[in-house]
């Protein structure tokens, strides 16, 4: 029997993570070590190990991390493009609220970081994102995305082969 | 039927590569929250390197400076909770060839980890719906207990993982050959 298709358990995990990334408020779960992404990476196997019920086929570590991992490149790729297009058409200057918040605490901040911040609200202002931390986001997500990805997904393939097991 | 193989793998080499590259990576984690105050306090270069660390866990943290740890006057690089869940993490990690062979890949009993997991909401939702608010402690103690049990179900998985991986790789270059 032919193993079915990952492409849907790649999409779906994909959605989830980049939703839960991008969407307001409920991106907080992501402040949890990145939960939402482990969700995500978990989604994607389980929409495989749906498609593999009555195959025949067993779920294996090899699928489920490799759909764990390309999901978050994906979703490291969309949740940095939304987050560039946002910026592009809220016309938001995120620096200014950061030094308007470090004025109302009361913190002295040190010249460098004023040097930098000027720097990246400069960038917002000539382009309307800017590029350095466009630039260091996407390493970082590229970085965090497939490895919580990936958790997700082989706690995933661990827990749904036990009940497979347990069904047995 | 689906059956869940083995509870081993036979290429022990690996699973020992996957394990300590786990428990390198962990400790590599743990001591950048521990470097970002030490370098923020430092000055110079070392300020600049610190204040990418902090960019770097604002994505996987909160980082309030109400609910972090300081040191050298500086917040550690996450939250009192992601610290302990980190140093859980590591701890967990470091007990695990005291239980399990490095090459097993059976699960202990999900209890445990659903146990940590509805421990640590409680302590999230209480304190988010107003009940009972949470302190230092309790952020701590439920992080730690989550991050301890994690990589008992985690190694398993990746030593499987990187086996399959290997197995597959092997069988495609043997094919070609």
């Amino acid at each position: 029997m032919n193993t079915p298709n990952k492409i849907l358990p790649i999409v779906t995990g994909t959605i989830i993570m980049t939703m839960i990334a991008t969407i307001p408020i409920i991106n907080l779960i992501n402040v949890f070590c990145c939960a939402g992404i482990i969700v995500g990476g978990f989604a994607g196997v389980y929409t495989y190990w749906k498609q593999l019920q009555n195959t025949g086929i067993m779920l294996t570590a090899k699928d489920g991390g490799m759909i764990g991992i390309l999901c978050g490149i994906l979703s490291a790729i969309f949740v940095t493009g939304f987050g560039v297009l946002i910026s592009l058409f809220s016309d938001i200057n995120p620096m200014l609220d950061v030094m308007k918040a470090f004025d109302d605490m009361g913190l002295q901040m040190p010249p460098e970081m004023i040097q930098y911040l000027e720097k990246f609200s400069d960038e917002f202002n000539q382009h309307g994102f800017s590029p350095t931390i466009t630039i260091f986001s996407f390493i970082f997500n590229l970085l965090l995305y497939p490895l919580f990805g990936s958790i997700g997904a082989l706690i995933g393939v661990s827990l749904l082969n036990k009940k497979n097991n347990q069904a047995l | 039927m689906i059956k869940f193989q083995g509870s081993l793998v036979d290429d022990h080499n690996l699973s020992k590569k996957v394990y300590f590259t786990f428990f390198t990576f962990s400790l590599i984690w743990l001591l950048l929250i521990f470097l970002a105050p030490l370098f923020a306090s430092l000055g110079g270069m070392f300020e600049k390197i610190s204040s990418y660390i902090y960019i770097f866990f604002s994505k996987v943290c909160h980082q309030n400076e109400d609910r972090s740890f300081h040191l050298f006057e500086h917040m550690l690089g996450v939250c009192s909770r992601c610290v302990w869940i980190y140093v859980g993490i590591f701890i967990g990690t470091s007990f695990y060839p005291l239980k399990y062979r490095l090459n097993n890949t059976n699960l202990p009993s999900l209890v445990y980890l659903f146990v940590a997991a509805i421990i640590l909401l409680l302590d999230v939702m209480l304190d988010a719906i107003g009940i009972l608010p949470n302190t230092f402690f309790s952020r701590s103690a439920t992080g730690f207990l989550i991050g301890f049990v994690l990589p008992f179900y985690i190694i398993p998985g990746y030593v499987k993982f990187f086996d399959e991986v290997h197995s597959f790789v092997r069988s495609k270059l043997s094919y070609r050959e």
